[in-house]
């Protein structure tokens, strides 16, 4: 099977099918990182193109130095920052990496009296997921949809490797304990 | 963090962990068909407006044309540019004076065995080739080459020269004098010299004679004027068109001696 750089150097030279494959290969990964940051479709699917788009224009800039959907998601990072800033002037502050997450205040479906609507199964787990904050959802996600180890996480989102264990971290703990 | 805890946490990193197996349920949400259509419709065209005209001319059997094209837009290039570049040729060995005036005009009834059909090889031949060794640049003194060719041929016609005659032209004299007087006279020569030695021998050996007494009397004349140093380019110059040639009847030893140094 060609692998995602080389389908990609294969696109900067012209091949409009090996941007195919690549784009069958990881739209749901991405897709389901953007919808589960966002939760809301409409904001996902601009995001989403915009993403594909901007691959497509900088594809004559891409050299191989990293894994593609490395390459990939570390664009989607920046354009869910640019969304987040544009949406709440702000970016959230579970992405500081001094923020402790235990005093990360759970919003919504996290609220003690909320939880016993919560189903157990998969609608279990995505209430859980919109109950951690962002910084730890997206580590999780990327972790889940793309495979990524945690250098990669790292590089993908500009933390140390030791500020995206540790959000894992409590991510998957919470998670666990939820559906637990 | 409790060692139960980091456990849980690093079979979670090694892939081994029910959060994993219930999050692949999840896996499901893909993006609408018209996104998928609309995304890669704008990666194909993308590639095609960069690629399609180098595919084009790929494809196509326009190289071998376009080559040519280039090669003649190339060549055409370096001929401008040649031309525009072209150092002027002001020849310093050309005399800063005309020397049309100072030369003299031989007799009207000088003795040649010139014939009125040579003549017209003279004028047909001689005449365009000494004015094609002047310089393209010099366009005032092709002019007024072409018109003395033409005012030779009305005097012809109009008598002055008579068929089978020994007398040769006066105006065909003139002419010749003040071309071989002329400071391109070597170049003239030479042109001269190719056009006429298969045919006219003789005449080549009578017109030899008098262009290198003209220049002669030329480089007398700066001599006598101190232009020494035009005079020595001329005496050098004269030297390399006719080696064998006698100066001594023209010049005095002093004179020589001068060119010489």
């Amino acid at each position: 099977m060609t692998s995602d750089e080389t389908l990609m150097l294969l696109y900067k030279e012209g091949d409009a099918q090996a941007f195919e494959q690549l784009y069958i290969r990881h739209k749901g990964a991405l897709y389901r990182y953007l919808y589960r940051q966002t939760s809301d479709r409409t904001v996902a699917d601009d995001l989403f193109q915009e993403i594909w788009l901007n691959l497509i224009k900088a594809r004559q800039r891409y050299e191989h130095k990293a894994k593609f959907s490395t390459y990939l998601f570390r664009i989607a990072h920046n354009r869910l920052i640019d969304y987040y800033r544009s949406k709440k002037n702000a970016i959230p502050v579970s992405y500081d990496e001094d923020h402790d997450p235990d005093l990360q205040q759970a919003p919504n479906v996290n609220q003690p009296e909320k939880q016993a609507e919560i189903a157990y199964g998969i609608e279990n787990l995505i209430s859980l997921l919109k109950g951690l904050p962002e910084a730890q959802r997206e580590v999780f996600l990327l972790k889940e949809e793309s495979g990524m180890t945690l250098e990669e996480i790292a590089e993908v989102t500009g933390c140390n490797k030791e500020t995206v264990k540790s959000r894992l971290r409590y991510a998957v703990k919470k998670l666990r304990a939820g559906i637990k | 963090m409790s060692k139960l805890e980091h456990k849980e946490f690093e079979n979670y990193l090694q892939g081994d962990s029910e959060l994993s197996q219930i999050y692949t349920g999840l896996k499901s949400l893909e993006p609408s068909a018209d996104l998928d259509f609309d995304i890669l419709k704008q990666s194909k065209s993308a590639v095609k407006s960069r690629y399609g005209f180098s595919k084009l001319l790929l494809t196509s059997n326009l190289d071998s044309p376009l080559a040519m094209a280039a090669v003649v837009f190339l060549c055409v290039s370096l001929v401008l540019v040649y031309s525009i570049n072209e150092p002027n040729l002001q020849d310093e060995n050309i005399p800063s004076e005309p020397l049309f005036e100072t030369v003299a005009k031989p007799q009207l009834n000088t003795e040649s065995s010139v014939s009125e059909f040579e003549q017209d090889i003279y004028i047909e031949e001689v005449v365009p080739a000494a004015s094609r060794s002047v310089k393209r640049s010099d366009t005032n003194k092709l002019d007024s080459l072409s018109m003395k060719k033409e005012k030779l041929e009305m005097s012809r016609l109009g008598g002055v020269s008579q068929p089978e005659s020994p007398v040769e032209s006066p105006a065909y004299m003139e002419l010749e004098d003040e071309i071989l007087a002329d400071g391109e006279a070597v170049e003239m020569k030479d042109e001269l010299q190719k056009q006429t030695s298969r045919r006219l021998p003789e005449n080549v050996s009578r017109l030899e004679s008098k262009s290198s007494e003209a220049l002669v009397k030329n480089i007398k004349l700066l001599i006598n004027n101190n232009k020494i140093d035009i005079a020595r380019s001329e005496y050098q110059n004269f030297l390399k068109v006719f080696p064998e040639q006698d100066l001594s009847k023209w010049l005095t030893d002093q004179e020589i001696a001068l060119l010489d140094q």
